[in-house]
């Protein structure tokens, strides 16, 4: 039996286990990927081509309908893409599902399902237990370890509908970061959020820069850039556009 | 009073009915939980409708009734499940096209055979007719049923409120729902029994309704759907002992009742 995060994966999901990195291999790699939602005659992404060294930390702009979600869910396994390769620490997608944590968009969750903020977090180990296994003294650790970092703490037993957009956001990213991932996916992570979310977010993403991980956000806001990312990617149109600094002068965009 | 109450089940047929009722209303109950949160009340319906041209099948050919509407609904399962992989149609409007036929052929068939009249239990459910057999396929397959949602539990719950992510660690949403679909096959078969093929959505979805009304966690949906469910057989099986009607249709009125109650429950609380 395999070890993963110090335990044992009895039966993991997709039956993928453990898979070590290849040596050297940027955190993302796109070449050529096209990809098309089945059924759905429009392509979504053309062409793309991209490196995200690991440690990276990388905000995908550009505007509805772009495509920027769509190359995150492609790296997360949810589009398949119709042409192209995608590598992951050199691996296919999937090939290690615990390495890799996305925050699903807002609106892609049924918010009224009866479960506390405390479980939906939780549901962030469970890359770690597979089937069968219950969470245990350590996951709950873990979770109550990224509660209490994300301010959360004396909203665990609340039901997710009873959080506002702001707490909801911050029960996602504490469920991204208790999958312990090396690369995180964040699909809009600052929508419908308070001021005092977005700064705890927002350190929370500087924290997990300095600790080494590779982040790639989709985000609306291109005000606040400079700040909290290194890198800007902007698509339109299923293309890439423009690769630039976050620093940079052109951040200036016109939609 | 206690004469009353005691006097119905003084009778063997009662004493089983009430067993298969308690046995086929906390499957239903708990299953039904997660219909009623998926929206999938529409799918248990047809379920129960498809179920029919496997029974009469069944009958034609001197088989297990029990076992042809095992088949057809684990078939209509698999088949709602294939069809609603595709795009081409929306997915209730594909599952409206395939039960109405299945019922459809269901009735023809029927029509073919001499007795309209052999097949009204199956239509409208025979609690109080219930064999030793019977009850011991409801309990072997409610458990079965129970068993495999206990084991699933974590799974089921992700892939209802975020199967995205649910797919991005590498659990097979769409794999899931079919298992999901073919427990609510078993479950309906098992139903069948107790109020027939026509009311047997209601055993799935009113009570847990009801406790959905009632009610924000998931396990104390459950335990609360259980009671309703559990209640309103009692309650039907009373009702149809001492106003000689059908205990079927007294089963679910009496969860109608219970939902009633619940809703205003819920508004008083507000």
């Amino acid at each position: 039996m395999l070890r993963l995060g110090g335990e044992a994966v009895w039966m993991p999901y997709g039956g993928r286990r453990y898979a070590a990195p290849v040596a050297d291999a940027p955190a993302v790699s796109l070449h050529g990927v096209t990809a098309a939602y089945p059924g759905a005659a429009a392509t979504v992404l053309r062409d793309i081509t991209l490196d995200v060294p690991i440690g990276d930390h990388v905000a995908l702009i550009g505007p509805n309908g772009s495509g920027k979600s769509s190359l995150l869910k492609v790296l997360a396994g949810l589009l398949r893409p119709s042409a192209g390769t995608v590598r992951i620490h050199g691996l296919g997608v999937g090939v290690c599902h615990h390495r890799v944590a996305y925050l699903s968009q807002r609106n892609a969750i049924d918010w009224r399902f009866p479960v506390t903020l405390r479980e939906l977090v939780m549901a962030g180990r469970f890359v770690h237990l597979g089937w069968l296994r219950r969470p245990g003294a350590a996951d709950e650790a873990a979770v109550a370890r990224v509660l209490d970092r994300l301010d959360l703490t004396h909203l665990a037993a609340r039901q997710i509908s009873e959080l506002s957009g702001g707490q909801q956001q911050r029960a996602l990213l504490g469920r991204t970061l208790v999958q312990e991932a090396d690369l995180l996916l964040l699909d809009e992570p600052f929508t419908a959020i308070d001021g005092e979310s977005r700064d705890t977010i927002e350190s929370v993403l500087r924290e997990l820069h300095r600790a080494g991980k590779t982040i790639i956000v989709v985000t609306h806001d291109t005000e606040r850039l400079a700040g909290v990312f290194e890198r800007v990617v902007e698509l339109r149109d299923g293309c890439i556009i423009a690769d630039r600094p976050a620093d940079h002068n052109a951040v200036e965009v016109v939609w | 009073m206690i004469d009353w109450l005691i006097e119905p089940f003084s009778y063997g047929f009662m004493r089983s009915g009430l067993l298969a009722a308690t046995l086929v209303s906390i499957t239903c109950a708990v299953i039904g939980v997660y219909v009623v949160l998926r929206r999938m009340a529409f799918i248990g319906d047809a379920l129960a409708h498809t179920m029919l041209p496997g029974v009469v099948i069944a009958y034609l050919n001197q088989s297990s009734l029990f076992v042809g509407a095992m088949v057809a609904g684990v078939l209509t399962a698999i088949g709602i499940g294939w069809v609603s992989r595709r795009d081409a149609l929306r997915e209730d409007t594909a599952i409206g096209v395939l039960f109405t036929a299945m019922f459809a052929s269901g009735i023809l068939l029927m029509s073919t055979v001499q007795s309209f009249r052999d097949f009204s239990h199956i239509l409208f459910g025979n609690i109080l007719g219930v064999s030793a057999s019977d009850l011991q396929q409801t309990a072997a397959i409610g458990a079965l049923v129970l068993l495999a949602l206990l084991v699933l539990h974590k799974e089921l719950g992700l892939t209802s409120y975020d199967p995205s992510y649910a797919t991005s660690i590498g659990i097979r949403s769409e794999a899931l729902r079919m298992i999901l679909l073919i427990l609510l096959a078993l479950t309906v078969v098992t139903s069948i029994q107790v109020v027939g093929v026509v009311l047997t959505s209601a055993l799935l979805v009113t009570p847990a309704a009801a406790a959905s009304l009632v009610t924000q966690r998931l396990s104390h949906m459950m335990l609360l759907a259980i009671v309703v469910a559990i209640g309103a057989s009692i309650v039907g099986l009373y009702a149809s002992y001492y106003a000689a009607v059908a205990s079927g249709a007294a089963i679910v009125l009496a969860c109608t009742a219970f939902f009633g109650v619940a809703w205003l429950v819920r508004t008083l609380r507000r």
